[in-house]
């Protein structure tokens, strides 16, 4: 029943007391909240952490929602966003990519060259494995829009409420972190795409 | 468009955004035929692919532990929020009249029991002479709830409650020091009761002294009133007289008259 309102409509009802809109809203948006905190840090314990504090702080603060200025998912979003950054402003230095490390390892010159695309040609728990790495390895606003626009399926727009920052930000970040992707890609044990430096590389 | 600007459009092209229609056109017109951004293009769109594989594969949730954890404090929550809720609505029923209620019935109690049984168990009360009722006896100014002060009679008639020997303080407490007889005085002689005046049932300082109260009226029994020090008849003691009693904001009954 309650499934079938939109977000703002459970977080109406959460706020009036009712157990099963809260249920409902958190089932719904824990998932996105959850991996994008995951992605940011890496670690599964952070991210349940994160997860967590985002609902106890909805709880809390829910009432001083403003759907002027976003939707639920991009409150709830930037609330872990917040969390996400603190977090790694005290770990900062301490998030590194180690390219000998992990399904990587099975990645060969001749498999990459064997395509014109080296992506599509990977295994796809090894694809999703190498990326989570590269990403992971981005700086965080690259990281995050990243993460945002490709994992979390976002638009610009939506990234843009979550970040707080004009779309053609996310943009101008989204082509950058792309090319630095490629870049982190590479590091992992990809190739040098027909023998020849992309031509993402100018963006960075 | 040239190489330069196509750099600008070639993810959202890869990704298959949804972009301005002219924009769009001109880029992949562009792709067409420039080489460098064609390769530029599908390295582009390899790289949107596999990050649709990477974005097929979140499917990780936070664990059911956390669904229980925060379900069980919204739980929580609600019952905590009842109760603050339910602590406004009782003290938004403490309307002034309502206390004033309870403190006229408290002053009530006090007065037909309490009193009376101080003055019974006074260590002084059996040795002490019948009450001169002629003297006069010194009683703290009491004010009026409007902020005036009793006014004392010129000729002192009223009775003293009991204690003769200590007229000048029936309790022999609060103002031993305090000067006698003279009309200046903090502490002026109460008028006779015959002119229904009040006759103050504490004596405390004048700082200390009613700066406002309220007046209730109630019905006493003659008994109470003479434990009191009102002149009334011992006669139907058990009969019940109106008379007005003033209460501080405390709640403490400060004076007394009859209603006739």
């Amino acid at each position: 029943m309650a499934a079938s309102h939109n977000d703002e409509e459970l977080l109406r009802r959460m706020l009036g007391g009712c157990a099963e809109s809260f249920e409902a809203l958190y089932d719904r948006r824990q998932g996105g909240v959850y991996r994008y905190a995951l992605r940011m840090t890496g670690s599964e314990a952070v991210a349940e952490d994160m997860t967590h504090e985002v609902f106890i702080q909805l709880m809390r603060d829910g009432a001083q929602f403003d759907p002027a200025l976003g939707s639920v998912k991009s409150y709830l979003y930037g609330m872990a966003r917040h969390r996400v950054l603190r977090h790694l402003e005290r770990e900062r230095g301490h998030v590194s990519i180690d390219a000998g490390q992990g399904d990587g390892e099975g990645l060969t010159d001749e498999r990459l060259r064997s395509c014109e695309d080296p992506f599509l040609d990977l295994e796809r728990g090894e694809t999703v494995s190498l990326v989570r790495q590269a990403v992971l390895s981005l700086p965080p606003h690259f990281r995050e829009v990243i993460v945002l626009c490709h994992l979390q399926e976002m638009n610009y727009a939506e990234a843009a409420e979550v970040i707080a920052c004009p779309v053609g930000t996310i943009r101008s970040r989204l082509a950058r972190a792309r090319a630095m992707l490629v870049e982190k890609l590479r590091a992992l044990g990809g190739p040098q795409v027909g023998g020849e430096k992309l031509k993402a590389e100018r963006a960075i | 468009m040239n190489c330069q600007d196509f750099d600008t459009v070639a993810g959202e092209l890869a990704d298959a955004r949804l972009m301005d229609a002219a924009t769009r056109d001109a880029g992949l017109g562009h792709a067409a035929t420039c080489v460098e951004c064609a390769a530029r293009l599908m390295h582009e769109r390899g790289v949107s692919a596999t990050l649709r594989v990477a974005a097929s594969a979140e499917t990780e949730e936070a664990s059911a532990r956390v669904k229980h954890s925060l379900l069980a404090a919204f739980a929580e929550q609600q019952k905590t929020a009842t109760a603050p809720a339910t602590v406004v609505e009782i003290s938004s029923r403490r309307k002034p009249r309502w206390r004033v209620a309870l403190a006229a019935a408290a002053a009530v109690v006090l007065l037909s029991l309490a009193l009376p049984s101080l003055l019974r168990l006074s260590p002084d009360s059996s040795q002490v002479p019948p009450p001169d009722m002629s003297a006069g006896v010194q009683f703290p100014a009491v004010p009026t709830p409007t902020g005036e002060a009793i006014s004392p009679s010129a000729t002192p008639k009223v009775i003293a409650p009991h204690d003769g020997a200590k007229r000048d303080n029936p309790r022999g407490r609060k103002h031993a020091n305090a000067p006698r007889g003279t009309a200046s005085s903090k502490y002026e002689t109460v008028a006779q009761n015959a002119n229904n005046e009040y006759l103050p049932l504490t004596y405390l300082d004048p700082s200390t002294a009613l700066e406002s109260g309220t007046v209730v009226r109630v019905r006493l029994s003659r008994s109470a009133l003479m434990s009191l020090g009102v002149p009334v008849s011992a006669e139907r003691s058990d009969d019940l007289v109106k008379a007005e009693v003033v209460l501080g904001d405390d709640g403490v009954a400060r004076a007394i008259r009859l209603v006739r």
